[in-house]
Protein backbone atom coordinates (compact mmCIF):
# COMPACT_ATOMS: atom_id res chain seq x y z
CA UNK A 1 0.00 0.00 0.00
CA UNK A 2 1.45 3.36 -0.75
CA UNK A 3 2.03 6.02 1.85
CA UNK A 4 -0.47 8.31 0.31
CA UNK A 5 -3.39 5.56 0.49
CA UNK A 6 -2.19 4.66 4.58
CA UNK A 7 -3.22 8.36 4.90
CA UNK A 8 -6.56 8.31 3.36
CA UNK A 9 -7.48 5.11 5.41
CA UNK A 10 -6.53 6.10 8.26
CA UNK A 11 -8.38 9.71 8.08
CA UNK A 12 -11.31 7.70 6.59
CA UNK A 13 -10.96 5.29 9.37
CA UNK A 14 -11.09 7.78 12.26
CA UNK A 15 -14.27 9.49 10.62
CA UNK A 16 -16.01 6.55 10.58
CA UNK A 17 -15.02 5.52 14.47
CA UNK A 18 -16.36 9.26 15.02
CA UNK A 19 -19.80 9.38 12.63
CA UNK A 20 -20.71 5.45 14.18
CA UNK A 21 -21.41 6.03 17.57
CA UNK A 22 -23.06 9.47 17.05
CA UNK A 23 -25.38 7.67 14.72
CA UNK A 24 -26.02 4.67 16.91
CA UNK A 25 -28.11 7.15 19.24
CA UNK A 26 -30.02 8.74 16.48
CA UNK A 27 -32.55 6.30 16.62
CA UNK A 28 -35.83 6.85 13.69
CA UNK A 29 -33.89 10.06 12.66
CA UNK A 30 -30.87 8.49 11.81
CA UNK A 31 -32.06 6.88 8.68
CA UNK A 32 -31.79 10.81 7.00
CA UNK A 33 -28.23 10.25 7.62
CA UNK A 34 -28.04 6.54 6.12
CA UNK A 35 -29.78 7.77 2.86
CA UNK A 36 -27.33 10.69 2.96
CA UNK A 37 -24.47 8.83 2.99
CA UNK A 38 -25.82 6.22 0.40
CA UNK A 39 -26.26 9.46 -1.73
CA UNK A 40 -22.50 10.12 -0.78
CA UNK A 41 -21.80 6.83 -1.61
CA UNK A 42 -23.54 6.14 -4.88
CA UNK A 43 -22.27 9.35 -5.99
CA UNK A 44 -18.74 8.76 -5.81
CA UNK A 45 -19.41 5.05 -7.21
CA UNK A 46 -20.92 7.34 -10.16
CA UNK A 47 -17.76 9.45 -10.67
CA UNK A 48 -15.37 6.45 -10.25
CA UNK A 49 -17.53 4.69 -13.22
CA UNK A 50 -17.36 7.06 -15.30
CA UNK A 51 -13.24 7.36 -14.66
CA UNK A 52 -13.44 3.77 -15.13
CA UNK A 53 -15.20 3.55 -18.57
CA UNK A 54 -12.54 6.57 -19.79
CA UNK A 55 -9.21 4.39 -18.71
CA UNK A 56 -10.28 0.52 -18.22
CA UNK A 57 -13.46 -0.70 -19.79
CA UNK A 58 -13.28 1.43 -23.18
CA UNK A 59 -10.47 -0.68 -24.00
CA UNK A 60 -12.84 -4.07 -23.10
CA UNK A 61 -14.92 -6.05 -25.21
CA UNK A 62 -19.00 -5.04 -24.18
CA UNK A 63 -17.24 -2.32 -22.05
CA UNK A 64 -19.75 0.23 -22.76
CA UNK A 65 -22.06 -1.45 -20.28
CA UNK A 66 -19.92 0.21 -17.83
CA UNK A 67 -20.67 3.76 -19.04
CA UNK A 68 -24.72 2.99 -18.88
CA UNK A 69 -23.55 1.31 -14.89
CA UNK A 70 -22.04 4.89 -14.32
CA UNK A 71 -25.44 6.71 -15.65
CA UNK A 72 -27.72 4.47 -13.44
CA UNK A 73 -25.03 5.10 -10.08
CA UNK A 74 -25.50 9.09 -10.87
CA UNK A 75 -29.59 8.29 -10.84
CA UNK A 76 -29.62 6.52 -8.08
CA UNK A 77 -27.60 8.79 -5.95
CA UNK A 78 -29.91 11.98 -7.06
CA UNK A 79 -33.15 9.25 -5.98
CA UNK A 80 -31.17 8.27 -2.38
CA UNK A 81 -30.40 12.62 -2.00
CA UNK A 82 -34.18 13.46 -3.01
CA UNK A 83 -36.40 10.98 -1.60
CA UNK A 84 -35.91 12.25 2.34
CA UNK A 85 -37.54 10.39 5.32
CA UNK A 86 -39.99 9.23 2.79
CA UNK A 87 -37.17 6.95 1.19
CA UNK A 88 -36.64 4.74 4.90
CA UNK A 89 -37.37 1.50 3.34
CA UNK A 90 -35.06 1.88 0.70
CA UNK A 91 -32.15 2.28 3.35
CA UNK A 92 -33.52 -0.64 5.65
CA UNK A 93 -33.24 -2.96 2.66
CA UNK A 94 -30.04 -1.66 1.81
CA UNK A 95 -28.54 -2.29 5.16
CA UNK A 96 -30.28 -5.66 5.78
CA UNK A 97 -29.18 -7.06 2.71
CA UNK A 98 -25.09 -5.89 3.50
CA UNK A 99 -25.90 -7.45 6.75
CA UNK A 100 -27.35 -11.16 5.13
CA UNK A 101 -24.12 -11.08 2.75
CA UNK A 102 -21.66 -10.98 5.66
CA UNK A 103 -23.77 -13.74 7.61
CA UNK A 104 -24.05 -16.12 4.42
CA UNK A 105 -19.61 -15.29 4.53
CA UNK A 106 -19.09 -16.13 7.82
CA UNK A 107 -21.04 -18.97 7.84
CA UNK A 108 -19.51 -20.38 4.65
CA UNK A 109 -16.36 -19.60 6.45
CA UNK A 110 -16.91 -21.49 8.90
CA UNK A 111 -18.09 -25.00 7.12
CA UNK A 112 -14.56 -24.62 5.57
CA UNK A 113 -12.87 -24.30 8.85
CA UNK A 114 -15.23 -27.22 10.56
CA UNK A 115 -13.91 -29.07 7.39
CA UNK A 116 -10.23 -28.97 8.08
CA UNK A 117 -10.56 -29.09 12.30
CA UNK A 118 -9.93 -25.32 13.02
CA UNK A 119 -11.71 -23.03 14.91
CA UNK A 120 -15.17 -22.59 13.21
CA UNK A 121 -17.81 -21.69 16.59
CA UNK A 122 -16.74 -18.25 16.79
CA UNK A 123 -17.52 -17.40 12.60
CA UNK A 124 -20.47 -19.71 12.92
CA UNK A 125 -22.10 -17.87 15.51
CA UNK A 126 -20.71 -14.35 14.13
CA UNK A 127 -22.39 -15.56 10.78
CA UNK A 128 -25.75 -16.18 12.36
CA UNK A 129 -26.14 -12.86 14.33
CA UNK A 130 -25.12 -11.33 11.47
CA UNK A 131 -28.11 -12.82 9.80
CA UNK A 132 -30.74 -12.47 12.50
CA UNK A 133 -29.60 -9.14 12.37
CA UNK A 134 -30.49 -8.63 8.80
CA UNK A 135 -34.01 -10.70 9.55
CA UNK A 136 -34.98 -8.10 12.30
CA UNK A 137 -34.43 -5.39 10.32
CA UNK A 138 -36.97 -6.24 7.71
CA UNK A 139 -39.12 -7.46 10.38
CA UNK A 140 -38.48 -3.66 11.94
CA UNK A 141 -39.08 -2.38 8.70
CA UNK A 142 -41.91 -3.85 7.16
CA UNK A 143 -44.02 -4.84 9.93
CA UNK A 144 -43.49 -1.98 12.43
CA UNK A 145 -42.61 1.15 10.28
CA UNK A 146 -38.91 1.19 12.52
CA UNK A 147 -35.69 1.84 10.62
CA UNK A 148 -34.26 2.46 14.35
CA UNK A 149 -32.69 -1.30 13.96
CA UNK A 150 -31.25 -0.29 10.96
CA UNK A 151 -29.63 2.88 11.86
CA UNK A 152 -28.28 1.03 14.54
CA UNK A 153 -26.54 -2.06 12.76
CA UNK A 154 -25.50 0.39 10.15
CA UNK A 155 -23.69 2.99 12.81
CA UNK A 156 -21.98 -0.64 13.92
CA UNK A 157 -21.09 -1.35 10.39
CA UNK A 158 -19.86 2.26 10.14
CA UNK A 159 -17.65 1.96 13.29
CA UNK A 160 -16.42 -1.52 12.71
CA UNK A 161 -15.04 -0.21 9.28
CA UNK A 162 -13.68 2.56 10.59
CA UNK A 163 -11.45 0.34 13.19
CA UNK A 164 -10.25 -2.12 10.16
CA UNK A 165 -9.45 0.77 7.89
CA UNK A 166 -7.63 2.41 10.22
CA UNK A 167 -5.81 -1.59 10.96
CA UNK A 168 -5.10 -1.72 7.52
CA UNK A 169 -3.43 1.56 7.41
CA UNK A 170 -0.85 0.32 9.41
CA UNK A 171 -0.39 -3.55 8.10
CA UNK A 172 2.76 -4.41 6.54
CA UNK A 173 2.55 -5.57 3.17
CA UNK A 174 5.94 -5.76 2.03
CA UNK A 175 7.20 -9.36 0.60
CA UNK A 176 10.81 -9.62 1.04
CA UNK A 177 12.42 -10.94 -2.09
CA UNK A 178 16.00 -12.86 -1.06
CA UNK A 179 17.82 -13.71 -3.96
CA UNK B 1 -6.21 -27.80 -14.11
CA UNK B 2 -7.69 -30.57 -11.12
CA UNK B 3 -6.68 -33.35 -9.47
CA UNK B 4 -6.58 -35.79 -12.60
CA UNK B 5 -3.78 -34.25 -14.00
CA UNK B 6 -2.31 -32.09 -10.88
CA UNK B 7 -1.88 -36.02 -8.83
CA UNK B 8 -1.88 -38.75 -11.41
CA UNK B 9 -0.70 -37.45 -14.89
CA UNK B 10 2.03 -35.45 -12.72
CA UNK B 11 3.10 -38.80 -11.47
CA UNK B 12 3.28 -40.44 -14.44
CA UNK B 13 5.64 -37.74 -15.93
CA UNK B 14 7.59 -38.15 -12.92
CA UNK B 15 8.03 -41.56 -13.32
CA UNK B 16 8.76 -41.03 -17.49
CA UNK B 17 11.74 -38.45 -16.08
CA UNK B 18 12.95 -41.17 -14.26
CA UNK B 19 11.88 -40.76 -10.53
CA UNK B 20 11.18 -43.42 -8.57
CA UNK B 21 7.69 -44.57 -7.16
CA UNK B 22 8.29 -42.89 -3.51
CA UNK B 23 9.92 -39.47 -5.16
CA UNK B 24 7.26 -39.37 -7.66
CA UNK B 25 4.24 -40.16 -4.84
CA UNK B 26 5.79 -37.20 -3.17
CA UNK B 27 5.98 -34.83 -6.47
CA UNK B 28 2.52 -35.33 -7.37
CA UNK B 29 1.34 -35.12 -3.79
CA UNK B 30 2.66 -31.97 -3.51
CA UNK B 31 1.35 -30.93 -7.57
CA UNK B 32 -2.10 -31.06 -6.15
CA UNK B 33 -1.63 -29.54 -2.59
CA UNK B 34 -0.67 -26.71 -4.12
CA UNK B 35 -4.53 -26.28 -4.59
CA UNK B 36 -5.50 -27.21 -1.05
CA UNK B 37 -2.79 -24.93 0.90
CA UNK B 38 -5.39 -22.69 2.11
CA UNK B 39 -5.32 -20.18 5.11
CA UNK B 40 -7.91 -21.58 7.12
CA UNK B 41 -5.85 -25.29 6.35
CA UNK B 42 -2.61 -23.40 7.33
CA UNK B 43 -3.98 -22.21 10.20
CA UNK B 44 -5.54 -25.77 11.84
CA UNK B 45 -1.77 -26.70 11.54
CA UNK B 46 -0.33 -23.52 13.04
CA UNK B 47 2.04 -22.49 10.18
CA UNK B 48 2.91 -19.31 8.34
CA UNK B 49 -0.59 -17.85 6.56
CA UNK B 50 1.03 -16.05 4.33
CA UNK B 51 2.42 -19.51 2.65
CA UNK B 52 -1.26 -20.15 1.37
CA UNK B 53 -0.98 -20.96 -2.25
CA UNK B 54 -4.65 -20.69 -2.58
CA UNK B 55 -7.76 -19.57 -1.41
CA UNK B 56 -11.46 -21.21 -0.69
CA UNK B 57 -14.89 -19.63 -2.07
CA UNK B 58 -15.67 -18.57 1.30
CA UNK B 59 -12.19 -17.03 2.02
CA UNK B 60 -12.34 -15.48 -1.31
CA UNK B 61 -15.69 -13.76 -0.76
CA UNK B 62 -13.89 -12.51 2.70
CA UNK B 63 -11.41 -10.39 1.38
CA UNK B 64 -11.64 -7.02 1.40
CA UNK B 65 -11.47 -5.43 -2.18
CA UNK B 66 -9.13 -3.14 -0.70
CA UNK B 67 -5.60 -3.13 -1.90
CA UNK B 68 -4.36 -4.75 0.69
CA UNK B 69 -6.96 -7.56 -0.29
CA UNK B 70 -6.34 -7.06 -3.71
CA UNK B 71 -2.75 -7.42 -3.50
CA UNK B 72 -2.91 -10.65 -1.29
CA UNK B 73 -4.96 -12.32 -3.90
CA UNK B 74 -2.90 -11.31 -6.81
CA UNK B 75 0.29 -13.19 -5.13
CA UNK B 76 -1.60 -16.22 -4.81
CA UNK B 77 -3.27 -16.73 -8.25
CA UNK B 78 -0.75 -14.74 -9.73
CA UNK B 79 1.92 -16.78 -8.19
CA UNK B 80 0.56 -20.48 -8.10
CA UNK B 81 -1.74 -20.43 -11.02
CA UNK B 82 -2.21 -17.94 -13.60
CA UNK B 83 1.90 -17.35 -13.92
CA UNK B 84 2.18 -13.87 -16.33
CA UNK B 85 3.48 -14.90 -19.61
CA UNK B 86 5.32 -11.09 -20.47
CA UNK B 87 5.12 -8.40 -17.62
CA UNK B 88 6.77 -6.47 -19.80
CA UNK B 89 4.47 -6.77 -23.11
CA UNK B 90 2.92 -3.42 -24.50
CA UNK B 91 -0.36 -2.50 -26.23
CA UNK B 92 -1.46 0.45 -27.98
CA UNK B 93 -3.22 3.54 -27.10
CA UNK B 94 -3.95 2.00 -23.18
CA UNK B 95 -3.51 3.98 -19.96
CA UNK B 96 -0.56 2.66 -17.34
CA UNK B 97 -3.65 1.59 -15.44
CA UNK B 98 -5.25 -1.05 -18.17
CA UNK B 99 -1.25 -2.06 -19.47
CA UNK B 100 -0.41 -3.51 -15.69
CA UNK B 101 -3.53 -5.72 -15.60
CA UNK B 102 -3.04 -6.52 -19.17
CA UNK B 103 0.87 -7.69 -18.41
CA UNK B 104 -0.40 -10.19 -15.61
CA UNK B 105 -2.25 -12.37 -18.79
CA UNK B 106 -0.54 -16.07 -17.85
CA UNK B 107 0.98 -17.81 -20.83
CA UNK B 108 3.40 -20.25 -21.34
CA UNK B 109 6.72 -20.16 -22.12
CA UNK B 110 7.38 -16.83 -20.52
CA UNK B 111 10.76 -15.89 -18.26
CA UNK B 112 9.08 -16.52 -14.68
CA UNK B 113 8.06 -20.54 -15.95
CA UNK B 114 12.19 -20.51 -16.32
CA UNK B 115 12.68 -18.73 -12.80
CA UNK B 116 9.84 -20.85 -10.92
CA UNK B 117 11.36 -23.92 -12.72
CA UNK B 118 15.00 -22.88 -11.95
CA UNK B 119 13.99 -21.37 -8.32
CA UNK B 120 12.89 -25.24 -7.62
CA UNK B 121 16.16 -27.12 -8.67
CA UNK B 122 17.99 -28.74 -5.60
CA UNK B 123 14.54 -28.07 -3.19
CA UNK B 124 13.51 -31.33 -2.82
CA UNK B 125 9.94 -32.77 -4.29
CA UNK B 126 7.36 -30.85 -2.60
CA UNK B 127 9.47 -27.39 -4.37
CA UNK B 128 9.71 -29.54 -7.83
CA UNK B 129 6.11 -30.45 -7.88
CA UNK B 130 5.01 -27.17 -6.77
CA UNK B 131 6.93 -25.82 -9.72
CA UNK B 132 4.98 -28.51 -12.07
CA UNK B 133 1.91 -26.99 -11.17
CA UNK B 134 2.48 -23.59 -12.05
CA UNK B 135 3.80 -25.10 -14.84
CA UNK B 136 0.91 -27.07 -16.12
CA UNK B 137 -1.48 -24.52 -15.14
CA UNK B 138 0.33 -22.37 -17.37
CA UNK B 139 -1.42 -23.97 -20.31
CA UNK B 140 -4.79 -24.86 -18.80
CA UNK B 141 -5.03 -21.18 -17.57
CA UNK B 142 -3.64 -19.39 -20.63
CA UNK B 143 -5.30 -16.58 -21.33
CA UNK B 144 -6.64 -15.28 -18.02
CA UNK B 145 -4.84 -13.25 -14.99
CA UNK B 146 -4.61 -14.06 -11.67
CA UNK B 147 -6.27 -11.38 -10.18
CA UNK B 148 -9.75 -9.83 -10.27
CA UNK B 149 -9.71 -7.67 -13.64
CA UNK B 150 -13.67 -7.38 -15.29
CA UNK B 151 -11.86 -5.88 -18.47
CA UNK B 152 -9.04 -8.91 -18.52
CA UNK B 153 -11.11 -11.54 -17.64
CA UNK B 154 -14.66 -11.12 -18.62
CA UNK B 155 -16.34 -13.32 -21.47
CA UNK B 156 -19.35 -12.77 -23.22
CA UNK B 157 -22.44 -14.68 -25.29
CA UNK B 158 -20.02 -15.15 -28.30
CA UNK B 159 -18.50 -18.61 -26.64
CA UNK B 160 -18.66 -21.77 -28.69
CA UNK B 161 -17.68 -25.45 -27.89
CA UNK B 162 -16.01 -27.23 -30.83
CA UNK B 163 -17.14 -31.03 -30.55
CA UNK B 164 -16.12 -33.88 -33.04
CA UNK B 165 -19.98 -33.50 -34.57
CA UNK B 166 -19.43 -29.60 -35.04
CA UNK B 167 -20.10 -26.43 -32.92
CA UNK B 168 -22.81 -25.55 -30.20
CA UNK B 169 -22.89 -22.54 -28.33
CA UNK B 170 -21.93 -23.27 -24.32
CA UNK B 171 -24.69 -22.58 -22.42
CA UNK B 172 -23.52 -21.22 -18.79
CA UNK B 173 -25.92 -21.21 -15.77
CA UNK B 174 -24.34 -20.02 -12.28
CA UNK B 175 -25.70 -22.57 -9.94
CA UNK B 176 -22.48 -23.84 -8.05
CA UNK B 177 -24.57 -26.81 -6.68
CA UNK B 178 -25.03 -28.23 -10.52
CA UNK B 179 -22.65 -30.29 -11.99
CA UNK B 180 -21.40 -29.06 -15.76
CA UNK B 181 -22.97 -31.58 -18.34
CA UNK B 182 -20.36 -32.15 -21.18
CA UNK B 183 -23.15 -34.26 -23.35
CA UNK B 184 -26.05 -31.06 -23.40
CA UNK B 185 -22.85 -28.56 -23.31
CA UNK B 186 -23.82 -27.00 -19.75
CA UNK B 187 -21.37 -25.55 -17.35
CA UNK B 188 -21.52 -23.28 -14.33
CA UNK B 189 -19.53 -19.63 -14.52
CA UNK B 190 -19.37 -16.76 -12.12
CA UNK B 191 -22.26 -14.25 -11.80
CA UNK B 192 -21.56 -11.55 -14.06
CA UNK B 193 -20.29 -8.69 -11.85
CA UNK B 194 -19.94 -4.89 -13.58
CA UNK B 195 -16.93 -4.36 -11.20
CA UNK B 196 -13.69 -4.32 -11.79
CA UNK B 197 -12.39 -5.98 -8.47
CA UNK B 198 -15.08 -8.47 -7.95
CA UNK B 199 -13.60 -11.43 -7.00
CA UNK B 200 -16.10 -13.05 -9.74
CA UNK B 201 -13.63 -11.42 -12.28
CA UNK B 202 -11.02 -13.42 -10.35
CA UNK B 203 -9.17 -15.73 -13.38
CA UNK B 204 -11.18 -17.95 -15.67
CA UNK B 205 -14.22 -17.75 -13.27
CA UNK B 206 -16.15 -16.64 -16.26
CA UNK B 207 -15.42 -19.08 -18.57
CA UNK B 208 -16.38 -21.68 -16.07
CA UNK B 209 -14.04 -24.63 -15.76
CA UNK B 210 -13.94 -25.63 -19.68
CA UNK B 211 -10.18 -24.42 -19.32
CA UNK B 212 -10.04 -27.14 -16.52
CA UNK B 213 -10.64 -30.20 -18.74
CA UNK B 214 -8.51 -31.68 -20.83
CA UNK B 215 -11.01 -32.38 -23.82
CA UNK B 216 -12.35 -29.62 -24.38
CA UNK B 217 -12.23 -26.98 -27.36
CA UNK B 218 -13.45 -23.80 -27.38
CA UNK B 219 -13.80 -20.17 -28.99
CA UNK B 220 -14.54 -17.53 -27.50
CA UNK B 221 -14.16 -13.55 -27.18
CA UNK B 222 -11.92 -12.25 -24.47
CA UNK B 223 -12.38 -9.27 -22.66
CA UNK B 224 -8.98 -8.26 -23.69
CA UNK B 225 -8.72 -9.00 -27.18
CA UNK B 226 -9.96 -6.11 -28.92
CA UNK B 227 -13.31 -8.38 -30.13
CA UNK B 228 -10.53 -10.75 -31.82
CA UNK B 229 -11.66 -14.42 -31.59
CA UNK B 230 -9.34 -16.99 -29.49
CA UNK B 231 -9.72 -20.84 -30.54
CA UNK B 232 -8.36 -22.89 -27.22
CA UNK B 233 -7.55 -26.54 -28.03
CA UNK B 234 -6.95 -28.34 -24.54
CA UNK B 235 -5.91 -31.43 -25.82
CA UNK B 236 -2.69 -30.14 -26.90
CA UNK B 237 -2.10 -27.65 -24.76
CA UNK B 238 -2.27 -30.18 -22.03
CA UNK B 239 -0.39 -32.70 -24.13
CA UNK B 240 2.64 -30.16 -24.27
CA UNK B 241 1.99 -29.03 -20.67
CA UNK B 242 2.85 -33.02 -20.02
CA UNK B 243 5.52 -33.29 -22.16
CA UNK B 244 6.78 -29.65 -21.08
CA UNK B 245 6.45 -31.54 -17.11
CA UNK B 246 9.03 -34.65 -18.41
CA UNK B 247 11.97 -32.15 -19.49
CA UNK B 248 11.33 -29.85 -16.78
CA UNK B 249 11.25 -32.54 -14.13
CA UNK B 250 14.41 -34.38 -15.51
CA UNK B 251 16.01 -30.78 -15.85
CA UNK B 252 15.25 -30.89 -11.88
CA UNK B 253 16.58 -34.18 -11.70
CA UNK B 254 20.27 -32.54 -12.82
CA UNK B 255 19.92 -34.29 -16.37
CA UNK B 256 19.59 -31.43 -18.77
CA UNK B 257 22.08 -28.98 -18.02
CA UNK B 258 22.48 -25.58 -15.96
CA UNK B 259 19.63 -23.84 -17.48
CA UNK B 260 15.80 -24.29 -17.78
CA UNK B 261 14.72 -24.31 -21.57
CA UNK B 262 11.55 -22.62 -22.53
CA UNK B 263 10.23 -23.88 -25.78
CA UNK B 264 11.59 -27.06 -24.99
CA UNK B 265 9.62 -30.56 -24.44
CA UNK B 266 10.06 -33.95 -24.14
CA UNK B 267 10.46 -35.95 -27.61
CA UNK B 268 11.64 -39.23 -26.16
CA UNK B 269 10.07 -40.82 -23.43
CA UNK B 270 6.42 -39.72 -23.64
CA UNK B 271 6.48 -41.43 -27.52
CA UNK B 272 5.70 -44.83 -27.04
CA UNK B 273 2.32 -44.06 -24.87
CA UNK B 274 1.25 -40.90 -27.11
CA UNK B 275 -1.57 -42.37 -28.45
CA UNK B 276 -2.88 -43.68 -25.16
CA UNK B 277 -2.07 -39.94 -23.10
CA UNK B 278 -3.87 -38.35 -26.34
CA UNK B 279 -7.46 -40.70 -26.15
CA UNK B 280 -7.32 -39.96 -22.40
CA UNK B 281 -7.41 -36.63 -23.03
CA UNK B 282 -9.66 -35.91 -25.61
CA UNK B 283 -11.76 -38.39 -23.89
CA UNK B 284 -15.12 -35.84 -22.97
CA UNK B 285 -15.47 -36.47 -18.64
CA UNK B 286 -14.72 -33.98 -16.25
CA UNK B 287 -12.71 -36.15 -14.10
CA UNK B 288 -10.21 -38.02 -15.81
CA UNK B 289 -8.37 -38.97 -12.67
CA UNK B 290 -9.03 -43.45 -13.17
CA UNK B 291 -7.55 -43.28 -16.53
CA UNK B 292 -4.21 -41.14 -15.28
CA UNK B 293 -4.20 -43.65 -11.99
CA UNK B 294 -4.27 -46.89 -14.33
CA UNK B 295 -1.58 -45.14 -17.17
CA UNK B 296 0.44 -44.13 -13.88
CA UNK B 297 0.18 -47.79 -12.22
CA UNK B 298 1.09 -49.52 -15.81
CA UNK B 299 4.47 -47.23 -15.91
CA UNK B 300 5.35 -47.88 -12.62
CA UNK B 301 4.20 -50.78 -11.24
CA UNK B 302 3.39 -49.82 -8.25
CA UNK B 303 -0.05 -48.58 -6.99
CA UNK B 304 -0.72 -44.94 -6.41
CA UNK B 305 -2.81 -44.16 -3.60
CA UNK B 306 -5.76 -41.87 -3.87
CA UNK B 307 -4.82 -38.28 -2.81
CA UNK B 308 -5.20 -36.72 0.50
CA UNK B 309 -5.01 -33.72 1.49
CA UNK B 310 -4.29 -34.05 4.88
CA UNK B 311 -1.65 -36.89 4.39
CA UNK B 312 1.02 -35.12 6.03
CA UNK B 313 -1.09 -32.97 8.67
CA UNK B 314 -0.07 -34.85 11.97
CA UNK B 315 3.62 -35.31 10.89
CA UNK B 316 4.28 -31.43 10.96
CA UNK B 317 1.76 -30.73 13.70
CA UNK B 318 3.91 -33.01 15.75
CA UNK B 319 7.45 -32.54 14.76
CA UNK B 320 9.22 -29.96 17.16
CA UNK B 321 9.74 -26.32 16.19
CA UNK B 322 13.72 -27.11 14.59
CA UNK B 323 12.71 -30.12 12.83
CA UNK B 324 9.12 -28.71 11.30
CA UNK B 325 11.11 -27.48 8.46
CA UNK B 326 12.27 -30.63 7.14
CA UNK B 327 8.83 -32.43 7.21
CA UNK B 328 6.73 -32.46 3.70
CA UNK B 329 4.75 -29.96 4.80
CA UNK B 330 7.67 -27.40 5.91
CA UNK B 331 9.52 -28.16 2.68
CA UNK B 332 6.48 -26.93 0.37
CA UNK B 333 5.52 -23.99 3.12
CA UNK B 334 9.51 -22.91 2.11
CA UNK B 335 8.79 -23.48 -1.27
CA UNK B 336 5.62 -21.78 -1.69
CA UNK B 337 7.12 -18.57 -0.27
CA UNK B 338 9.88 -18.36 -2.17
CA UNK B 339 7.79 -18.85 -5.24
CA UNK B 340 5.10 -16.00 -4.17
CA UNK B 341 8.71 -13.81 -3.03
CA UNK B 342 9.82 -14.01 -6.19
CA UNK B 343 6.83 -13.60 -8.57
CA UNK B 344 5.87 -10.60 -6.79
CA UNK B 345 8.86 -9.34 -6.89
CA UNK B 346 9.20 -9.37 -10.81
CA UNK B 347 5.60 -8.27 -10.62
CA UNK B 348 6.89 -4.86 -8.66
CA UNK B 349 10.04 -4.77 -10.50
CA UNK B 350 8.06 -4.25 -13.95
CA UNK B 351 6.71 -0.92 -12.43
CA UNK B 352 3.41 -2.34 -10.98
CA UNK B 353 2.23 -2.69 -7.68
CA UNK B 354 -0.64 -4.64 -8.08
CA UNK B 355 0.93 -7.71 -5.76
CA UNK B 356 2.17 -5.45 -3.63
CA UNK B 357 5.56 -4.10 -2.87
CA UNK B 358 8.59 -6.29 -3.07
CA UNK B 359 11.89 -5.58 -0.91
CA UNK B 360 14.76 -6.73 -2.10
CA UNK B 361 16.95 -7.94 1.10
CA UNK B 362 20.02 -7.57 -0.73
CA UNK B 363 19.52 -4.04 -0.73
CA UNK B 364 17.68 -3.21 1.95
CA UNK B 365 17.44 -5.82 5.15
CA UNK B 366 14.46 -6.98 5.96
CA UNK B 367 11.56 -5.27 5.90
CA UNK B 368 8.35 -6.65 5.65
CA UNK B 369 5.69 -9.70 6.52
CA UNK B 370 7.45 -11.45 9.10
CA UNK B 371 6.51 -15.04 8.03
CA UNK B 372 9.28 -14.53 4.78
CA UNK B 373 11.94 -14.15 7.36
CA UNK B 374 11.94 -18.02 7.26
CA UNK B 375 13.64 -17.83 3.05
CA UNK B 376 16.89 -16.81 5.26
CA UNK B 377 17.49 -19.75 6.86
CA UNK B 378 19.66 -21.96 3.99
Amino acid sequence: MTKKRRVINFITGILLILIGPILFTAGDDGIGVVLFLMFVGFFIGALQGFWYYFTMARHMVGGKAMLYRALILLDLSAFSFTVGRGGALMGVLYVAAIQFLAGAVGVLRAADAKRFGGHWRLMLVYGIICILFALAVIVSGLMYHSSALAVIVYSIGLFTTGISRVVSAFRRTAIVYIP
Amino acid sequence: MQLDFHYYATYAAAILAGFDHEESLQIAYSAQFTDCCTRTFLDTINAPLSAATTQTQAELADVPTDPVGLHDITRIWASFHFLPENLYAEREKTGRKYLRKYRLICGPNGTLVKDTVELAKGKGPAATGLAMHVLADTWAHRYFAGTPSLVINNTNYHFYEITEEGERPVRFNHNPASPDDPEKGIYTNTVPQGSEDSIMNLGHGRAGHLPDYSYARYRYMPAWGGYREIVKDNPSDYLHAFRQMIYALRYLKGEEGEAFQTETYDERAYVPYREEIEEILTKRQLDASKDWKAFGERLSKEEIPDFAETLYQEEYRNAAVEEKENTMPGQFIRAALAQKSMVTNRIFSSGSLLAGFSVDYAKKGFRGIPDFRMLLKR
